[in-house]
């Protein structure tokens, strides 16, 4: 079950794009979201595109796990691409269908939004392949820490945040056990009209729900015996250590947001 | 030598309880450091209940806990917390962080050790339990065992005075629980620390320089594991069940066959069995 999942999902490895800084890949990431919006003509769109495989590059990933990520949001690019395609009506026409007419400028907007979603899609795969999400987490919580101030419980949301992720694995073979157990019973669930399946997740769910509660409260008791009692005068032991590179890794894209507002038309 | 747990006199009742029999009653001991005590008891005999009383997730009705001198208290709670090191029954419900050493350095983080501190603490932890190689595995790569042990470091990484084991072995396989045995053992020879093991495995109990059995709320029987155990009716009537060495050695005296009344351990028994015939 836990092959399949490609989100959240880390990829091992040595890259710079690895050792970066998680804080860093995370702004990284966030301000790219916001220069991709800079890109209004071929040449800006084809630096995006070439900027963003050289980061591919950069990671060492398989250009498969880019794939795979891909996929989920195949249908939601195509989409945009065919909508844009039929109806903005702009430029000279470039095919009569009869029931409606394909403009020039209706193409080509439609493969720069398709670029736009390609490459904010591949860069955000790169950040959860190359980071692991405990480290997302804490460097959102570091991020994030600021927030405070306004009585964020962002120590408590991170906290959340890393527990989820820690029982993942656990409930996943926890449901996996309960599925063969039912199964054993003579519950089917694979086969069968939709609202019968669908009333057969409820055995799994119910026991699922159960030996949850019960995990959540042993924890709640492991964790109080070994002392905790919120973030107050907690230190940590996950060290993030900002460096030069992280700060050229942001540099480097300011540049590229520079370059991209020369260009543009 | 310093008195690290005492009861006195307590008793304590779950308020929930329709039937008002209180799950632990005017139970007394002391626990002296640098000792190891078993606490066995058949589901039931209110022996997990004590844990929860010496641990202050419960405050006894009457009587009084104290630890390390002092009474436990909501006042002294978090301080005694953090001389107390405990390890519970299922492997994966007390594993709170993300990887091992994250889970090891928990307790640490909780009780503000600068990182320094914290790592150099982690990695010797670590190294006793001989769980040093596994630093970034992730919890679902372990096993029962493995975990158990990674729980036993994130316990002594605070060097508590006093270690308390909820039944830690009662989920684990044969190898899991020869792993964390061993482990227990070795930590008992190396180091200072009191422990405190709450079971229903009488094998481990052996390993104690003193049984406390459980019934029924009440302590029924106190004293050396061999000057327990050889009460061997009592025992088996108590629902307990003697180590195989010690059934072995009762069927082969039923049998008529002159073996000593004490025997425990299997080395004991391969002892007694071979000098059988030229100690006639």
């Amino acid at each position: 079950m836990l092959e399949k999942m490609i989100f959240g999902r880390y990829i091992p490895g040595d890259s710079i794009v690895h050792r970066i800084d998680a804080r860093a890949k995370l702004i990284f990431v966030f301000l790219f979201i916001a220069i991709v919006f800079l890109a209004n003509s071929w040449i800006t769109y084809g630096l995006l595109i070439l900027f963003t495989l050289f980061i591919v590059r950069l990671s060492g990933i398989r250009f498969y796990f880019i794939v795979m990520g891909l996929k989920p949001v195949l249908f939601l690019l195509i989409f945009t691409f065919l909508l844009h395609t039929f109806f903005t009506k702009e430029g000279t026409v470039l095919l009569d269908l009869g029931f409606t007419e394909i403009y020039t400028g209706g193409v080509i907007q439609g493969v720069f939004i398709a670029i736009r979603f390609f490459v904010l899609v591949v860069m955000t795969t790169i950040l959860t392949l190359t980071t692991t999400p405990i480290s997302i987490t804490d460097a959102l919580e570091l991020l994030m820490n600021p927030l405070k101030k306004i009585k964020m419980p962002v120590h408590e949301l991170a906290l959340m945040m890393s527990i989820s992720l820690r029982f993942i694995p656990t409930l996943m073979d926890e449901t996996d056990k309960i599925m063969k157990a039912q199964m054993a019973r003579g519950s089917d669930m694979t086969t069968g009209p939709f609202k019968e399946r669908l009333k057969a997740v409820v055995p799994l769910l119910i026991p699922l729900f159960v030996s949850a509660f019960k995990r959540a409260e042993d924890l709640a008791t492991a964790m109080e015996v070994r002392g905790y009692k919120g973030g107050e005068g907690r230190t940590r032991f996950r060290q993030l250590d900002w460096k030069m590179r992280d700060t050229g890794a942001i540099i480097v894209l300011l540049g590229l947001a520079v370059a991209l507002v020369l260009l543009r038309s | 030598m310093t008195t690290v747990v005492k009861l006195q006199d307590v008793s304590y009742t779950y308020p929930s309880d329709e039937v008002v029999k209180p799950a632990v009653s005017h139970v007394s001991y002391s626990v002296e450091q640098g000792e190891w005590i078993a606490i066995v008891g058949h589901n039931g005999s209110g022996k997990s209940t004590m844990a929860k009383l010496i641990n202050g997730l419960l405050f006894p009705s009457e009587g009084v806990v104290e630890l390390f001198g002092q009474p436990l208290n909501e006042d002294t709670l978090w301080e005694s917390r953090s001389q107390l090191g405990m390890v519970f029954q299922n492997p994966d419900n007390q594993f709170v962080g993300a990887t091992v050493q994250d889970d090891v350095a928990f307790a640490l983080e909780n009780n503000g050790i600068v990182y320094e501190d914290m790592v150099e603490r982690v990695h010797s932890a670590l190294q006793q339990v001989q769980m040093a190689d596994f630093l970034n595995q992730e919890p679902h790569h372990l096993s029962g065992g493995q975990k158990q042990r990674v729980a036993i470091a994130g316990a002594i990484a605070m060097r508590p005075k006093l270690l308390i084991l909820d039944e830690a072995t009662s989920m684990l396989d044969p190898q899991g629980r020869r792993e964390v045995i061993q482990t227990l053992q070795m930590l008992r020879e190396s180091s200072e620390v009191t422990v405190l093991s709450i079971t229903h495995d009488l094998e481990e109990a052996m390993l104690a320089d003193r049984v406390i059995v459980m019934n029924g709320g009440e302590k029924f029987l106190e004293g050396r594991p061999e000057e327990v155990f050889a009460n061997r009716e009592q025992i088996t009537k108590l629902g307990l069940d003697l180590p195989f060495a010690a059934n072995v050695a009762n069927l082969l005296r039923a049998r008529g066959v002159d073996v000593p009344a004490t025997i425990m351990s299997e080395k004991e028994l391969v002892e007694a069995l071979w000098t059988l015939h030229s100690d006639k």
